[in-house]
Protein backbone atom coordinates (compact mmCIF):
# COMPACT_ATOMS: atom_id res chain seq x y z
CA UNK A 1 0.00 0.00 0.00
CA UNK A 2 3.08 2.31 1.45
CA UNK A 3 6.39 1.93 -0.23
CA UNK A 4 9.92 3.87 -0.42
CA UNK A 5 12.19 2.74 -2.01
CA UNK A 6 15.67 3.66 -1.73
CA UNK A 7 14.79 7.29 -0.74
CA UNK A 8 18.30 10.10 -0.53
CA UNK A 9 18.04 13.08 1.20
CA UNK A 10 20.56 16.13 1.27
CA UNK A 11 20.73 19.40 3.49
CA UNK A 12 23.80 20.57 1.05
CA UNK A 13 26.03 18.80 1.72
CA UNK A 14 25.00 16.36 4.87
CA UNK A 15 23.75 13.48 3.45
CA UNK A 16 20.60 13.49 6.19
CA UNK A 17 18.54 9.89 4.90
CA UNK A 18 21.14 7.23 3.21
CA UNK A 19 19.01 4.90 1.06
CA UNK A 20 15.44 4.32 3.14
CA UNK A 21 13.70 1.07 2.16
CA UNK A 22 9.75 0.73 3.80
CA UNK A 23 6.98 -0.94 2.95
CA UNK A 24 3.90 -0.89 4.92
CA UNK A 25 0.61 -2.69 3.98
CA UNK A 26 -3.15 -1.79 4.41
CA UNK A 27 -3.63 -1.22 8.26
CA UNK A 28 -0.68 -1.88 9.35
CA UNK A 29 1.17 0.74 12.10
CA UNK A 30 4.94 1.36 11.72
CA UNK A 31 6.67 3.04 14.59
CA UNK A 32 10.19 4.79 13.72
CA UNK A 33 12.29 5.45 16.85
CA UNK A 34 15.71 6.79 16.84
CA UNK A 35 17.89 9.43 18.38
CA UNK A 36 17.44 12.81 17.60
CA UNK A 37 19.06 13.96 14.26
CA UNK A 38 18.60 10.35 13.02
CA UNK A 39 16.52 11.62 9.98
CA UNK A 40 13.07 10.14 11.07
CA UNK A 41 11.58 13.24 10.84
CA UNK A 42 12.98 14.16 7.61
CA UNK A 43 11.80 10.99 6.04
CA UNK A 44 8.51 11.33 7.68
CA UNK A 45 7.54 14.57 6.17
CA UNK A 46 9.10 13.69 2.45
CA UNK A 47 5.84 10.98 2.63
CA UNK A 48 4.46 14.03 2.09
CA UNK A 49 6.72 16.25 0.92
CA UNK A 50 6.85 19.12 3.12
CA UNK A 51 10.37 17.84 2.49
CA UNK A 52 11.83 17.01 -0.76
CA UNK A 53 13.98 14.19 -1.49
CA UNK A 54 16.80 13.91 -3.76
CA UNK A 55 16.32 10.55 -4.98
CA UNK A 56 14.08 7.62 -4.63
CA UNK A 57 10.90 6.60 -5.33
CA UNK A 58 7.46 7.12 -2.86
CA UNK A 59 4.59 5.09 -3.95
CA UNK A 60 0.67 5.54 -1.69
CA UNK A 61 -2.14 3.83 -3.06
CA UNK A 62 -1.91 4.02 -6.34
CA UNK A 63 0.32 7.65 -6.72
CA UNK A 64 3.64 6.45 -7.64
CA UNK A 65 6.53 9.47 -7.06
CA UNK A 66 10.38 9.77 -8.81
CA UNK A 67 12.32 12.41 -6.55
CA UNK A 68 14.70 13.11 -9.34
CA UNK A 69 11.04 13.42 -12.07
CA UNK A 70 8.64 15.19 -10.20
CA UNK A 71 5.87 17.35 -11.48
CA UNK A 72 3.45 19.86 -8.88
CA UNK A 73 0.67 17.87 -9.66
CA UNK A 74 2.34 14.62 -8.76
CA UNK A 75 3.11 16.12 -5.19
CA UNK A 76 -0.16 17.54 -5.37
CA UNK A 77 -1.45 13.83 -5.52
CA UNK A 78 0.82 12.71 -3.15
CA UNK A 79 -0.21 14.87 -0.85
CA UNK A 80 -3.83 13.97 -1.06
CA UNK A 81 -2.88 10.34 0.08
CA UNK A 82 -1.99 10.88 3.25
CA UNK A 83 -2.82 13.26 6.38
CA UNK A 84 -0.56 14.56 8.96
CA UNK A 85 -0.31 15.08 12.77
CA UNK A 86 2.19 17.31 13.51
CA UNK A 87 4.44 17.89 17.03
CA UNK A 88 3.36 21.50 17.51
CA UNK A 89 -0.28 21.06 16.73
CA UNK A 90 -0.02 23.49 13.55
CA UNK A 91 -3.67 24.36 13.90
CA UNK A 92 -4.99 26.78 11.53
CA UNK A 93 -5.05 29.52 14.07
CA UNK A 94 -7.99 32.00 12.08
CA UNK A 95 -9.87 29.00 12.13
CA UNK A 96 -12.28 27.22 14.98
CA UNK A 97 -11.52 23.86 16.51
CA UNK A 98 -14.61 22.93 13.84
CA UNK A 99 -13.13 24.98 11.02
CA UNK A 100 -10.07 23.46 11.15
CA UNK A 101 -11.77 19.94 10.89
CA UNK A 102 -14.15 21.27 8.08
CA UNK A 103 -11.15 23.43 6.19
CA UNK A 104 -9.62 20.43 4.20
CA UNK A 105 -13.22 18.58 3.56
CA UNK A 106 -14.48 22.03 1.70
CA UNK A 107 -11.53 22.81 -0.15
CA UNK A 108 -9.14 19.86 -0.74
CA UNK A 109 -12.61 17.12 -0.65
CA UNK A 110 -14.87 19.65 -2.19
CA UNK A 111 -17.48 18.61 0.31
CA UNK A 112 -20.76 20.77 1.10
CA UNK A 113 -20.73 23.00 3.84
CA UNK A 114 -23.84 21.32 5.51
CA UNK A 115 -22.05 17.92 5.05
CA UNK A 116 -18.77 18.98 6.18
CA UNK A 117 -19.93 20.35 9.28
CA UNK A 118 -21.50 16.97 10.29
CA UNK A 119 -18.77 15.38 9.60
CA UNK A 120 -16.15 17.58 11.73
CA UNK A 121 -18.92 17.53 14.32
CA UNK A 122 -18.91 13.51 14.57
CA UNK A 123 -14.91 13.77 14.36
CA UNK A 124 -14.98 16.45 17.40
CA UNK A 125 -17.03 14.23 19.22
CA UNK A 126 -14.65 11.41 18.64
CA UNK A 127 -11.94 12.68 20.02
CA UNK A 128 -14.18 14.37 22.85
CA UNK A 129 -13.73 17.65 22.00
CA UNK A 130 -18.00 18.47 21.00
CA UNK A 131 -18.51 21.28 23.60
CA UNK A 132 -15.00 23.20 22.13
CA UNK A 133 -16.46 23.46 18.83
CA UNK A 134 -16.41 27.40 18.09
CA UNK A 135 -12.87 27.83 20.14
CA UNK A 136 -10.40 29.16 18.70
CA UNK A 137 -6.57 27.37 18.52
CA UNK A 138 -4.91 30.17 20.97
CA UNK A 139 -7.85 29.55 23.25
CA UNK A 140 -7.42 25.84 23.56
CA UNK A 141 -4.96 23.58 26.01
CA UNK A 142 -1.94 21.80 24.15
CA UNK A 143 -3.35 18.44 24.75
CA UNK A 144 -6.71 20.43 23.22
CA UNK A 145 -5.16 20.93 20.22
CA UNK A 146 -3.68 17.88 19.28
CA UNK A 147 -6.77 16.18 19.60
CA UNK A 148 -8.21 18.65 17.57
CA UNK A 149 -5.14 17.94 14.89
CA UNK A 150 -6.01 14.16 15.13
CA UNK A 151 -9.70 14.92 14.36
CA UNK A 152 -8.24 17.19 11.54
CA UNK A 153 -6.21 14.27 9.80
CA UNK A 154 -8.69 11.53 10.24
CA UNK A 155 -11.54 13.93 8.73
CA UNK A 156 -9.99 13.55 6.11
CA UNK A 157 -10.30 10.12 5.50
CA UNK A 158 -6.48 8.72 3.78
CA UNK A 159 -4.63 6.22 3.28
CA UNK A 160 -2.50 7.00 5.99
CA UNK A 161 -1.77 8.97 9.07
CA UNK A 162 1.43 10.54 9.36
CA UNK A 163 2.46 11.43 12.78
CA UNK A 164 5.23 13.56 13.73
CA UNK A 165 6.32 12.97 17.74
CA UNK A 166 2.48 14.04 18.48
CA UNK A 167 3.40 13.44 21.88
CA UNK A 168 6.74 15.04 22.47
CA UNK A 169 5.39 18.63 23.42
CA UNK A 170 2.75 17.76 25.54
CA UNK A 171 2.42 17.54 29.54
CA UNK A 172 2.97 14.51 31.04
CA UNK A 173 -0.98 14.09 32.13
CA UNK A 174 -2.28 14.88 28.40
CA UNK A 175 0.20 12.01 27.14
CA UNK A 176 -2.26 9.38 28.31
CA UNK A 177 -4.97 10.56 26.46
CA UNK A 178 -3.75 11.29 23.04
CA UNK A 179 -1.82 7.77 22.67
CA UNK A 180 -5.48 6.42 23.69
CA UNK A 181 -7.18 8.39 20.82
CA UNK A 182 -3.83 7.17 18.64
CA UNK A 183 -4.69 3.43 19.78
CA UNK A 184 -8.51 3.13 19.27
CA UNK A 185 -7.44 4.93 15.78
CA UNK A 186 -4.98 2.03 14.94
CA UNK A 187 -7.43 -0.62 16.34
CA UNK A 188 -10.25 0.68 13.68
CA UNK A 189 -7.37 -0.65 10.94
CA UNK A 190 -6.39 2.86 10.13
CA UNK A 191 -2.58 2.73 8.49
CA UNK A 192 -0.65 5.11 10.72
CA UNK A 193 3.42 6.13 10.57
CA UNK A 194 3.97 7.33 13.44
CA UNK A 195 7.78 8.66 14.67
CA UNK A 196 7.76 8.57 18.27
CA UNK A 197 9.68 8.54 21.34
CA UNK A 198 6.95 6.14 23.42
CA UNK A 199 8.68 2.83 23.58
CA UNK A 200 6.10 1.30 25.56
CA UNK A 201 3.34 2.73 23.23
CA UNK A 202 5.17 1.22 19.97
CA UNK A 203 5.50 -2.12 21.52
CA UNK A 204 1.72 -2.25 22.29
CA UNK A 205 0.81 -0.80 19.00
CA UNK A 206 2.91 -1.14 16.49
CA UNK A 207 2.81 -3.71 14.25
CA UNK A 208 6.49 -3.31 12.51
CA UNK A 209 8.89 -1.09 14.16
CA UNK A 210 12.24 1.06 12.78
CA UNK A 211 15.43 2.16 14.57
CA UNK A 212 16.91 5.11 13.03
CA UNK A 213 20.34 6.03 13.80
CA UNK A 214 22.52 8.80 11.37
CA UNK A 215 19.89 8.63 8.66
CA UNK A 216 20.20 5.08 7.98
CA UNK A 217 18.17 2.31 8.89
CA UNK A 218 19.70 -0.05 11.09
CA UNK A 219 17.38 -2.52 12.37
CA UNK A 220 13.51 -3.43 11.45
CA UNK A 221 10.89 -6.06 12.25
CA UNK A 222 8.24 -6.71 15.18
CA UNK A 223 8.27 -4.64 18.05
CA UNK A 224 9.27 -8.36 19.83
CA UNK A 225 12.60 -8.01 17.73
CA UNK A 226 13.89 -4.25 17.57
CA UNK A 227 12.61 -3.45 20.83
CA UNK A 228 13.14 -6.54 23.47
CA UNK A 229 15.78 -8.49 21.24
CA UNK A 230 17.40 -5.78 19.67
CA UNK A 231 20.09 -7.57 17.36
CA UNK A 232 22.90 -4.83 16.68
CA UNK A 233 24.40 -2.74 19.42
CA UNK A 234 23.31 0.95 18.65
CA UNK A 235 20.01 -0.39 19.19
CA UNK A 236 20.29 -1.65 22.37
CA UNK A 237 22.56 1.12 23.58
CA UNK A 238 19.89 3.43 22.35
CA UNK A 239 16.79 1.57 24.10
CA UNK A 240 19.14 0.88 27.31
CA UNK A 241 19.69 5.10 27.72
CA UNK A 242 15.94 5.10 27.30
CA UNK A 243 15.23 2.52 29.91
CA UNK A 244 17.90 3.89 32.19
CA UNK A 245 16.55 7.44 32.50
CA UNK A 246 14.28 8.60 35.31
CA UNK A 247 11.12 10.29 34.31
CA UNK A 248 12.59 12.90 36.70
CA UNK A 249 14.82 13.32 39.17
CA UNK A 250 14.00 14.83 42.79
CA UNK B 1 -8.07 92.57 11.12
CA UNK B 2 -10.36 90.94 12.93
CA UNK B 3 -10.97 86.96 12.27
CA UNK B 4 -14.22 85.44 13.11
CA UNK B 5 -16.47 82.16 13.63
CA UNK B 6 -17.57 82.83 9.69
CA UNK B 7 -14.11 83.31 8.23
CA UNK B 8 -12.62 80.16 9.85
CA UNK B 9 -15.86 78.10 8.24
CA UNK B 10 -15.49 79.90 4.84
CA UNK B 11 -11.58 79.59 4.91
CA UNK B 12 -12.03 75.91 5.51
CA UNK B 13 -14.23 75.10 2.65
CA UNK B 14 -12.41 77.09 0.50
CA UNK B 15 -9.20 74.19 1.38
CA UNK B 16 -12.71 71.68 1.13
CA UNK B 17 -13.52 72.88 -2.24
CA UNK B 18 -10.46 70.54 -2.95
CA UNK B 19 -10.77 67.54 -0.74
CA UNK B 20 -12.07 65.25 -3.54
CA UNK B 21 -8.86 66.14 -5.78
CA UNK B 22 -6.67 64.90 -2.45
CA UNK B 23 -8.83 61.72 -1.64
CA UNK B 24 -8.84 60.44 -5.36
CA UNK B 25 -4.74 60.92 -5.20
CA UNK B 26 -5.09 59.27 -2.12
CA UNK B 27 -7.05 56.45 -2.95
CA UNK B 28 -6.18 55.67 -6.92
CA UNK B 29 -2.45 55.71 -5.72
CA UNK B 30 -3.00 53.49 -2.88
CA UNK B 31 -4.94 51.09 -5.06
CA UNK B 32 -1.74 50.87 -7.25
CA UNK B 33 0.66 50.92 -3.87
CA UNK B 34 -0.72 47.74 -3.45
CA UNK B 35 -0.81 46.53 -6.30
CA UNK B 36 2.97 47.04 -6.55
CA UNK B 37 3.37 45.84 -3.21
CA UNK B 38 1.99 42.71 -3.56
CA UNK B 39 3.75 41.95 -6.69
CA UNK B 40 7.07 43.66 -5.38
CA UNK B 41 6.66 40.79 -2.23
CA UNK B 42 5.60 38.26 -3.68
CA UNK B 43 8.99 38.32 -6.06
CA UNK B 44 11.28 38.86 -2.79
CA UNK B 45 9.63 36.20 -1.11
CA UNK B 46 9.55 33.62 -4.11
CA UNK B 47 13.52 35.24 -4.96
CA UNK B 48 12.89 35.10 -8.78
CA UNK B 49 15.95 35.56 -10.63
CA UNK B 50 16.98 38.69 -11.71
CA UNK B 51 13.10 40.51 -10.69
CA UNK B 52 14.22 39.97 -7.69
CA UNK B 53 17.69 41.81 -8.17
CA UNK B 54 15.61 44.48 -10.05
CA UNK B 55 13.26 45.22 -6.68
CA UNK B 56 15.95 45.11 -4.22
CA UNK B 57 17.42 48.20 -5.98
CA UNK B 58 13.92 49.58 -6.46
CA UNK B 59 13.42 49.48 -3.21
CA UNK B 60 16.89 51.15 -2.11
CA UNK B 61 16.71 53.69 -4.43
CA UNK B 62 12.69 54.37 -3.53
CA UNK B 63 13.94 54.57 0.50
CA UNK B 64 17.18 56.47 0.00
CA UNK B 65 15.68 59.85 -2.07
CA UNK B 66 13.64 62.37 -1.11
CA UNK B 67 9.86 61.81 -2.35
CA UNK B 68 9.83 65.35 -4.17
CA UNK B 69 13.10 64.33 -5.59
CA UNK B 70 11.21 61.29 -7.25
CA UNK B 71 7.86 63.48 -8.05
CA UNK B 72 10.60 65.76 -10.32
CA UNK B 73 12.01 62.66 -11.97
CA UNK B 74 8.89 61.51 -13.08
CA UNK B 75 7.04 64.20 -13.94
CA UNK B 76 10.18 65.93 -16.05
CA UNK B 77 11.82 62.24 -16.24
CA UNK B 78 9.75 60.38 -17.88
CA UNK B 79 8.25 62.02 -20.67
CA UNK B 80 11.90 63.35 -21.73
CA UNK B 81 13.44 59.68 -21.67
CA UNK B 82 9.81 58.67 -23.54
CA UNK B 83 10.15 61.10 -26.04
CA UNK B 84 14.12 59.38 -26.50
CA UNK B 85 11.83 56.51 -28.31
CA UNK B 86 9.46 58.62 -29.97
CA UNK B 87 6.31 58.65 -27.36
CA UNK B 88 5.47 62.11 -26.81
CA UNK B 89 3.09 61.85 -23.19
CA UNK B 90 3.80 65.58 -22.49
CA UNK B 91 0.19 66.20 -23.05
CA UNK B 92 -0.91 63.76 -20.10
CA UNK B 93 -2.39 65.28 -16.83
CA UNK B 94 -0.66 65.82 -14.25
CA UNK B 95 -2.81 63.67 -12.17
CA UNK B 96 -1.51 60.54 -13.82
CA UNK B 97 2.36 61.77 -13.23
CA UNK B 98 1.65 62.10 -9.42
CA UNK B 99 -0.10 58.49 -9.00
CA UNK B 100 2.77 57.14 -10.71
CA UNK B 101 5.09 58.47 -8.43
CA UNK B 102 3.07 57.98 -5.27
CA UNK B 103 2.33 54.34 -6.33
CA UNK B 104 6.09 53.70 -6.53
CA UNK B 105 6.61 55.24 -3.90
CA UNK B 106 4.45 54.16 -1.24
CA UNK B 107 4.15 50.88 -3.04
CA UNK B 108 8.10 50.04 -2.24
CA UNK B 109 7.32 50.64 1.79
CA UNK B 110 3.97 48.21 1.53
CA UNK B 111 5.99 45.35 -0.14
CA UNK B 112 7.94 45.07 3.12
CA UNK B 113 4.91 45.25 5.02
CA UNK B 114 3.35 42.32 2.74
CA UNK B 115 6.83 40.38 3.09
CA UNK B 116 7.24 40.51 6.66
CA UNK B 117 3.58 39.64 7.36
CA UNK B 118 3.64 36.91 5.16
CA UNK B 119 7.10 35.79 6.72
CA UNK B 120 5.09 36.41 10.55
CA UNK B 121 2.37 33.91 9.36
CA UNK B 122 4.70 30.91 9.88
CA UNK B 123 5.50 28.21 7.73
CA UNK B 124 4.17 26.04 10.05
CA UNK B 125 0.28 27.00 8.80
CA UNK B 126 1.29 26.45 5.25
CA UNK B 127 2.26 22.71 6.10
CA UNK B 128 -0.40 22.23 7.73
CA UNK B 129 -2.14 23.29 4.78
CA UNK B 130 -0.20 21.24 1.99
CA UNK B 131 -1.14 18.06 5.17
CA UNK B 132 -4.62 18.17 4.31
CA UNK B 133 -4.01 18.39 0.25
CA UNK B 134 -4.36 21.99 -0.22
CA UNK B 135 -2.60 23.56 -3.68
CA UNK B 136 -0.23 26.69 -2.70
CA UNK B 137 -3.21 28.99 -4.00
CA UNK B 138 -5.63 27.26 -1.68
CA UNK B 139 -3.73 27.87 1.28
CA UNK B 140 -2.86 31.95 0.42
CA UNK B 141 -6.26 32.10 -0.06
CA UNK B 142 -7.52 30.38 2.79
CA UNK B 143 -5.10 30.48 5.59
CA UNK B 144 -1.99 32.87 4.78
CA UNK B 145 -3.37 36.05 3.59
CA UNK B 146 -6.23 36.32 6.04
CA UNK B 147 -3.62 35.94 8.70
CA UNK B 148 -1.12 37.76 7.37
CA UNK B 149 -4.04 40.92 6.62
CA UNK B 150 -4.06 40.80 10.23
CA UNK B 151 -0.43 41.65 10.85
CA UNK B 152 0.00 44.20 8.09
CA UNK B 153 -2.99 46.29 9.13
CA UNK B 154 -1.50 48.39 11.80
CA UNK B 155 1.57 49.53 9.36
CA UNK B 156 -0.48 49.34 6.29
CA UNK B 157 -2.52 51.61 7.97
CA UNK B 158 0.33 53.94 8.85
CA UNK B 159 1.48 54.01 5.36
CA UNK B 160 -1.64 55.11 4.07
CA UNK B 161 -1.78 58.04 6.20
CA UNK B 162 1.71 58.90 5.41
CA UNK B 163 0.59 58.86 1.81
CA UNK B 164 -2.57 61.34 2.73
CA UNK B 165 0.85 63.96 3.83
CA UNK B 166 2.32 63.03 1.30
CA UNK B 167 0.31 63.96 -1.20
CA UNK B 168 0.65 67.81 -0.43
CA UNK B 169 3.69 67.25 -2.36
CA UNK B 170 1.37 67.53 -6.04
CA UNK B 171 0.96 71.45 -5.75
CA UNK B 172 5.09 71.19 -6.50
CA UNK B 173 4.51 70.24 -10.63
CA UNK B 174 1.24 72.58 -10.12
CA UNK B 175 -1.17 70.36 -9.07
CA UNK B 176 -4.52 72.15 -7.52
CA UNK B 177 -4.63 70.14 -4.26
CA UNK B 178 -5.57 71.16 -1.33
CA UNK B 179 -1.95 72.64 -1.02
CA UNK B 180 -2.37 74.00 -4.37
CA UNK B 181 -5.20 75.55 -3.44
CA UNK B 182 -3.58 76.98 -0.06
CA UNK B 183 -0.83 78.53 -1.84
CA UNK B 184 -3.71 79.94 -4.27
CA UNK B 185 -5.70 82.02 -2.10
CA UNK B 186 -2.53 83.41 -0.53
CA UNK B 187 -1.07 84.81 -3.40
CA UNK B 188 -4.73 86.18 -4.19
CA UNK B 189 -4.40 88.05 -0.73
CA UNK B 190 -1.36 89.34 -1.60
CA UNK B 191 0.40 87.34 2.02
CA UNK B 192 -2.79 88.20 4.46
CA UNK B 193 -4.35 86.02 6.21
CA UNK B 194 -1.46 83.27 5.72
CA UNK B 195 -1.53 82.41 9.17
CA UNK B 196 -4.94 81.19 9.63
CA UNK B 197 -5.11 79.35 6.30
CA UNK B 198 -2.06 77.17 7.08
CA UNK B 199 -4.13 76.58 10.45
CA UNK B 200 -7.30 75.73 8.27
CA UNK B 201 -5.40 73.06 6.15
CA UNK B 202 -3.81 71.78 9.14
CA UNK B 203 -6.70 70.76 10.62
CA UNK B 204 -8.46 68.96 7.37
CA UNK B 205 -5.67 66.95 7.37
CA UNK B 206 -5.31 66.09 10.89
CA UNK B 207 -8.99 65.16 11.09
CA UNK B 208 -8.74 62.84 7.62
CA UNK B 209 -6.12 61.43 9.71
CA UNK B 210 -8.48 60.86 12.48
CA UNK B 211 -10.80 59.43 10.73
CA UNK B 212 -8.50 56.98 9.31
CA UNK B 213 -7.28 56.14 11.81
CA UNK B 214 -10.63 54.84 13.39
CA UNK B 215 -11.26 53.06 10.18
CA UNK B 216 -8.46 50.97 10.56
CA UNK B 217 -8.84 50.08 14.11
CA UNK B 218 -12.43 49.54 13.41
CA UNK B 219 -11.39 46.86 11.07
CA UNK B 220 -8.58 45.60 13.32
CA UNK B 221 -11.38 44.95 16.26
CA UNK B 222 -13.79 43.48 14.40
CA UNK B 223 -11.04 41.13 13.26
CA UNK B 224 -9.33 40.95 16.79
CA UNK B 225 -12.81 39.36 17.69
CA UNK B 226 -12.98 37.30 14.89
CA UNK B 227 -9.92 35.47 16.01
CA UNK B 228 -9.44 35.92 19.41
CA UNK B 229 -6.36 36.60 20.62
CA UNK B 230 -3.34 37.11 18.02
CA UNK B 231 -0.24 35.78 19.90
CA UNK B 232 -0.26 32.23 20.99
Amino acid sequence: MLSVTNLHKYYGDTHVLKGIDVEVAQGEVLAIIGPSGSGKTTFLRCMNYLETPNRGKISINHVTIDAENTTKKQIHQLRQQSSMVFQQYHLFKNKTAIENIMEGLIITKKMPNRKAEELALSYLERVGLKERRDAYPSQLSGGQEQRIGIARALAMNPAVILFDEPTSALDPENVGDILAIMRDIANQGMTMIIVTHEIEFARNVADQVIFMDQGEIVEKGTPEEVLVHPTYERTKRFLRRLHQEPDFII
Amino acid sequence: MSFGLGDWISMIGQVMDRLPLTLALLFVSLFFAIVIGIIIAYIRLEKIPILHQLATIYLSFTRSTPLVVQLFLVYFGIPQLLLVFGIDINHWSRFVFVVITFSLHTGAYLSEVFRSSYLAVGKDQLEAAYSVGMTYLQALRRIMIPQAFRVALPNAGNHTIELLKDTALAFTIGMVDMMGQVLFIIGNNYGVGMFEIYVAIAIVYWVICIVIEAVISLIERSLMKKHASISH
